[in-house]
């Protein structure tokens, strides 16, 4: 039982590891982590901007996300035929947009006519605005040269932007990436905003999606934890290019930038060119961290939606940020409740009750960064409820707050903790992943390696603590999809 | 003054020389020097094969301690017979659920998850995967517990009945999400409904599936000599081969030859279908047709079209529908091959209900004009350039070049297939792209689907060919009902109620009589594609030969068995029926109401009586496996209602009902000359009996394929 803890010599830990790591800091506060790894040509690369849609207010929902969008436009010379006629037109598009939307605000009163005009007038500004586009030429730039994975995405807490290249085009990288986040161009913003709009409906469309909306809306009425990443639909309607540039301006700083090069690079050229690029970028202030704090739950909270899709449960429990000195016994808590076929839930309702189909637990939803909930996910097989799949995970909640877990248990969580460090390190963007998002929640990357000693060091007593103190109904929220009575088509019911 | 202004320039030029010092910034990214790339070493995976057969590739990786595995399995779902749909997912499930030989499935479940390690196995349309993950030092134990699971799966009935209790759940979940109704739909648009490349399992084929089915699954497929394995990570090759050796080799070969793949159709006509989806504010396009094989020669002008015309973000279909219009989040197209029949073409997006109709207009301008105009050069290039430049992303992985190997393997191709590729792609120039176009895209084939909310579309597709309007309810499961147990008293009781209906049909003496009936009938059936008006003639040869004529609106159909085996012809095809068929044809001649009554009136079948139900009397007729229910009128004796467990248009078990009317008499013998069918509760034939002759005596030709 115990074999796999006897993790072999040669594993990987921190001080074999560091010998690989090269770390730099620019005056301007960007910070690099440079990761040596020279079985391929290629490299991997991480920028991660701490802000995420935690950072937005009321009225700007989908904001960060929507600038990620923007960040793939380009900058004044990449992505233009002809810059200084181009930023003209540009002014134009902002000048015929404010118009529009005033009268829009008449709400009621707006002149129909007036409303007529004004979007012609805006949509005439816009096309002659795109006669000066290079149409995605950022994209096509990296692609030409051989990228892989180029994508980028958007939560509460981050905003990253990855992509692989032939390791011969690392100052290709270094190039465009320091020109679009330090001078980029929001060209073509309001029909990448209805694109953004498309996302969101793509989301709106899945029963799962329309759930874990209200769900997260029902669990936060103070902090902005609680709206949606990919923003209100009315918010988005509303959403102008001077909106993204200020929050460009204020979120998109180097010391708010952290990036990770993992790969067949050199460091001291890597740090060369970093310097020569990235250092072109001036210095300012750093953001400040959101100062809303959620109240305690005076009691539990339950969201229902009705849909004509077949039932969802979840249930979430309030809970600290991940730099708290109990993060590992949460992780420990949700492997041994809902991660794998040898997990509490797993074992009780899929296979001995067979009443779900299947369970699971998240202990970070939807960020790490503030105090955030730990969530557990049932989904009820034909012919059972959520009824009966909530009093059997209550069951077992209840068992983990007065039964201390057993050796073996607690041995397992902490073998499947080291490898599974192990196998998310193995790919190059897998590790950019981890080491940018360690070094920008817990301040420095090594914590990676400190938090498998971390779990390593939990104990059943641990667990049965932190478990009386955060499985309890009044910090608890419940979401559940119930089937509508009236669309019931097809299955047992 | 010059001195001045020789002292700016030395000046200009000193600052220029630190900035090249320090590294210049060229203006445009495009001015900057691209070094060769560092030497491409390409690690080779190594062939073994053990003396029973089995291939087996391996690549040594010491980076982690981590050791990785993946084998295919010559199998597939597409094996599988259509009234059994979901045998082969369920027993690619149950292999590794259900335990081995010397482990159960939950002590495996620990014995795996306590060593971080995993086994997981499962069934495809065209080949069956076993994948296992380990920490090095674990290899040995981890590689004896993935032999078992492949060589003796217990198939623990507990575990049967879990999956298939998922299987259902799956079934009830299968029309809430956009994409897989989308993908699930546009398969059968293409294969047709009925193929096993795109067929779908349904609560009665589930339920039809035993324990028994997945062990024949296994035995026929599961030998060492149809299996390809594949091996990465931190470990010896010598020492692995010698524990491969060791929990392999004893396996034995079989070399019974494995069952053709079924057809894929060389073509689809052009087409319509639309799925309203209440729920969804954005709507799911897919247009396409059949696609080529990897080894086409024209595969790499079409990865070269597909980059072009819509794979990512610089592609037209992007531009255009994304970019520049601000219709979709995703949205795209491209040629994606098979290894062993005929890829796909797709082309699809997503797009709010209300730009439905606008989305799919641009992307079909998009296609037409990639077939009528050449591209552009730097267009080309481009996408050249990318190709090959991430070409070197195929190395970055040993996991993902042992796969290619036993992929490769699998289908029978070279195993430097791969090698093609560079000089493939670097050949292709404009007239290619033009060429392939317009041999690989055909829009008089299109196939088009959208799932959505069909009331706000912004205009209705018509334009864009027939729609024929999908129903996807899931079809009610067929209700299991419990039959008690015959004990002398309610067999006593049916023998009652039998004979008094034998006096009302006409009485033993005359039924006795009967060696042949032939009938014609004319009516109505429901099929899935509407209303169909059927007329015929069905004669039955006691006891037990039968054939049936049909006329159809697509033409003549013949259906027949001689007793032991059948055939049917239909458009001058005759081709023998499929075991499921035939056991439903037999089934029909042990629901012929003469015959059962014949029987029942000199002692070869027993009644038994159920409980009254619908103002009738209920008797229950057993004849081996087939119950049939008759429903006895209470005044007249006359048989008015049979039920019995029929089989539904897609195959699988479903309730059925006829009831029975307009009696007349022929030769002494009371029938009935109207028969209303029901299956699963819906209206399945509205049959009249237009002529009745008894003891035809027909030619013993009739039944016989010859």
């Amino acid at each position: 039982v115990l074999a796999g803890l006897a993790i072999p010599a040669g594993a990987l830990n921190l001080a074999d590891f560091e010998r690989q790591v090269t770390e730099h800091t620019l005056d301007n506060g960007m910070h690099f982590i440079i990761v040596e790894r020279h079985d391929a040509p290629v490299v991997s690369f991480m920028t991660h901007v701490d802000v995420g849609s935690v950072n937005e207010k009321v009225g700007t929902t989908g904001l960060a996300h929507l600038f990620e969008h923007m960040a793939f436009k380009g900058t004044k010379e990449i992505g233009s035929k002809n810059p200084r006629k181009e930023s003209k037109a540009l002014e134009r598009v902002d000048r015929a947009y404010a118009d529009l939307a005033a009268e829009r605000a008449k709400g009621d009163a707006a002149s129909k006519d007036q409303l007529e005009r004004l979007q012609a007038a805006f949509e005439e500004a816009q096309a002659e605005a795109e006669e000066w586009v290079e149409k995605n030429e950022f994209d096509s730039a990296l692609q030409t040269a051989g990228s892989s994975g180029l994508n980028a995405g958007t939560g509460a807490d981050f905003t990253k932007y990855m992509v692989s290249l032939p390791s011969n085009r690392l100052e290709l990288w270094a190039y465009l990436e320091s020109e679009r986040f330090w001078r980029p161009v929001l060209r073509e913003f309001y029909k990448e905003r209805d694109v953004v709009m498309e996302e969101r409906r793509m989301n709106e469309s899945r029963p799962v999606g329309r759930l874990i909306e209200e769900f997260l809306a029902a669990a936060y009425k103070a902090h902005p934890y609680g709206s949606p990443t990919l923003g209100h639909m009315s918010d988005l309607q509303q959403l102008t290019r001077q909106d993204a540039e200020a929050f460009y301006s204020k979120y998109y700083v180097p010391s708010n930038t952290t990036v990770a090069i993992v790969g067949d690079v050199d460091p001291k050229r890597t740090i060369e060119l970093v310097e020569r690029y990235f250092g072109r970028i001036p210095r300012r202030p750093t953001p400040r961290p959101v100062t809303t704090v959620e109240p305690p739950q005076r009691g539990e909270k339950i969201v229902v939606v009705d849909d004509p899709s077949q039932p969802i449960y979840l249930v979430g429990y309030h809970k600290p940020a991940s730099t708290d000195p109990d993060e590992a016994v949460y992780a420990a808590i949700s492997d041994i409740l809902g991660q794998g076929r040898t997990s509490r839930l797993h074992k009780r309702l899929v296979k001995q009750d067979k009443i779900a189909i299947q369970t699971g637990a998240f202990p970070g939803l939807p960020g790490e960064k503030y105090p955030n909930l730990l969530l557990f996910i049932a989904v009820p097989s034909v012919g059972h409820t959520n009824d009966e799949v909530a009093k059997a995970i209550d069951e077992e909640l209840e068992r983990l707050r007065t039964e201390p877990v057993s050796d073996e248990e607690l041995d397992g969580v902490k073998a499947r903790a080291r490898a599974q460090l192990l196998r998310r390190l193995s790919s190059n963007q897998g590790m950019a992943w981890l080491l940018t998002d360690f070094q920008v929640l817990n301040g420095d990357w090594r914590e990676l390696f400190r938090y498998v000693e971390h779990i390593e060091s939990v104990t059943a007593e641990d667990i049965m603590r932190v478990a009386d103190e955060t499985l309890v109904r009044r910090n608890r929220i419940v979401g559940e999809v119930e089937t509508e009575e009236d669309s019931e088509k097809g299955g047992e019911s | 003054m010059r001195r001045a202004v020789l002292s700016l320039g030395v000046l200009l030029l000193a600052v220029a020389g630190t900035a090249a010092a320090r590294g210049k910034i060229p203006k445009s990214y495009k001015d900057l020097k691209t070094p060769e790339l560092g030497k491409l070493v390409v690690p080779k995976a190594e062939r073994h094969q053990l003396s029973n057969g089995m291939v087996i590739y391996t690549l040594e990786d010491h980076e982690l301690p981590l050791v990785g595995g993946r084998a295919l399995i010559r199998t597939g779902s597409i094996f599988e017979p259509a009234a059994k749909i979901g045998l082969g997912e369920i027993t690619g499930t149950v292999m590794r659920t259900g335990g081995t030989a010397s482990m159960d499935g939950d002590a495996l479940d620990e014995a795996l998850e306590s060593r971080a390690a995993s086994i997981e196995t499962s069934v495809g349309a065209n080949s069956g995967t076993a994948s296992f993950s380990c920490l090095a030092g674990d290899l040995d134990q981890v590689l004896g517990l993935f032999a078992d699971v492949l060589r003796r799966p217990a198939f623990a009935q507990d575990k049967l009945d879990l999956a298939k209790v998922q299987a259902r759940s799956a079934i009830s979940r299968r029309n809430d999400d956009t994409f897989e109704v989308t993908a699930r739909e546009f398969r059968k648009a293409i294969y047709g409904a009925d193929s096993p490349w795109a067929r779908q399992s349904e609560y009665a084929t589930v339920d039809a599936i035993t324990r028994d089915d997945l062990q024949a699954f296994h035995a026929m497929f599961y030998h060492p000599n149809n299996l390809i394995l594949g091996v990465w990570g931190d470990f010896d090759s010598a020492e692995l081969m010698q524990t491969l050796e060791r929990v392999f080799g004893d396996w034995p070969r079989d070399d019974r030859p494995l069952p053709p793949k079924p057809p894929v159709p060389e073509t689809t006509s052009r087409s319509v279908f639309q799925v309203d989806k209440t729920d969804v504010t954005q709507a799911n396009i897919r247009i396409g047709h059949m696609g080529v094989r990897h080894d086409d020669p024209d595969v790499y002008a079409l990865e070269v079209l597909s980059e072009i015309l819509g794979n990512g973000f610089s592609s037209r279909l992007f531009r255009r529908v994304r970019s520049d219009e601000g219709l979709a989040y995703f949205v795209g197209a491209s040629f994606v091959p098979a290894y062993d029949r005929p890829g796909l073409f797709a082309v699809y997006g997503g797009t709010k209900n209300q730009s439905v109709h606008r989305s799919l207009s641009l992307m079909l301008e998009e296609i037409e004009r990639i077939r009528q105009e050449p591209v552009e050069q730097q267009e080309l290039d481009n996408a050249k350039a990318g190709l090959l430049n991430s070409f070197v992303f195929n190395f970055d992985s040993k996991r993902e070049i042992v796969s290619r190997q036993i992929q490769y393997a699998y289908y029978d191709y070279p195993a430097d297939f791969l090698d093609r590729y560079q000089p493939g792609i670097s050949a292709v120039e404009i007239d290619d792209i033009q060429r392939v176009a317009h041999e690989h895209i055909h829009p008089d084939q299109f196939v088009t689907l959208v799932v959505g909310k069909t009331d706000e579309f912004d205009q209705a597709l018509d334009d864009f060919g027939t729609i024929t309007e999908l129903d996807i309810t899931i079809p009610e499961p067929a209700a299991t009902e419990e039959i008690p147990e015959a004990d002398p008293a309610s067999l006593a009781r049916g023998a009652e109620l039998a004979a008094r209906a034998v006096e009302a049909m006409g009485g033993g003496a005359a039924l006795s009589k009967i060696n042949s009936i032939q009938f014609g009938f004319q009516g109505e059936m429901t099929t899935p594609m509407g209303p169909m008006e059927i007329s015929g003639t069905r004669l039955l040869a006691y006891p037990n030969r039968l054939r049936m004529e049909m006329q159809l609106p697509m033409g003549k159909m013949v259906m027949a068995t001689d007793g032991s085996s059948g055939w049917m012809e239909m458009m001058g095809q005759k081709q023998d029926l499929a075991s499921a068929q035939l056991e439903e044809l037999s089934a029909e001649i042990a629901r012929d109401l003469p015959w059962l009554l014949q029987r029942l009136a000199d002692g070869r079948l027993k009644a038994q009586a159920l409980e009254p139900a619908d103002g009738a009397q209920v008797v229950l007729v057993r004849d081996g496996k087939l119950t049939t229910k008759l429903y006895i009128d209470n005044e007249s004796g006359r048989v008015v209602k049979m039920a019995y467990r029929g089989r539904s248009q897609q195959g699988g078990p479903a309730p059925a009902v006829e009831l029975l009317s307009a009696f007349k008499t022929f030769e002494g013998i009371l029938l009935p000359t109207h028969s209303k069918s029901l299956l699963n509760g819906e209206n399945a034939s509205d049959l009249t009996i237009t002529d009745v002759h008894i003891n035809p005596s027909p030619e013993d030709t009739l039944f016989g394929k010859q």
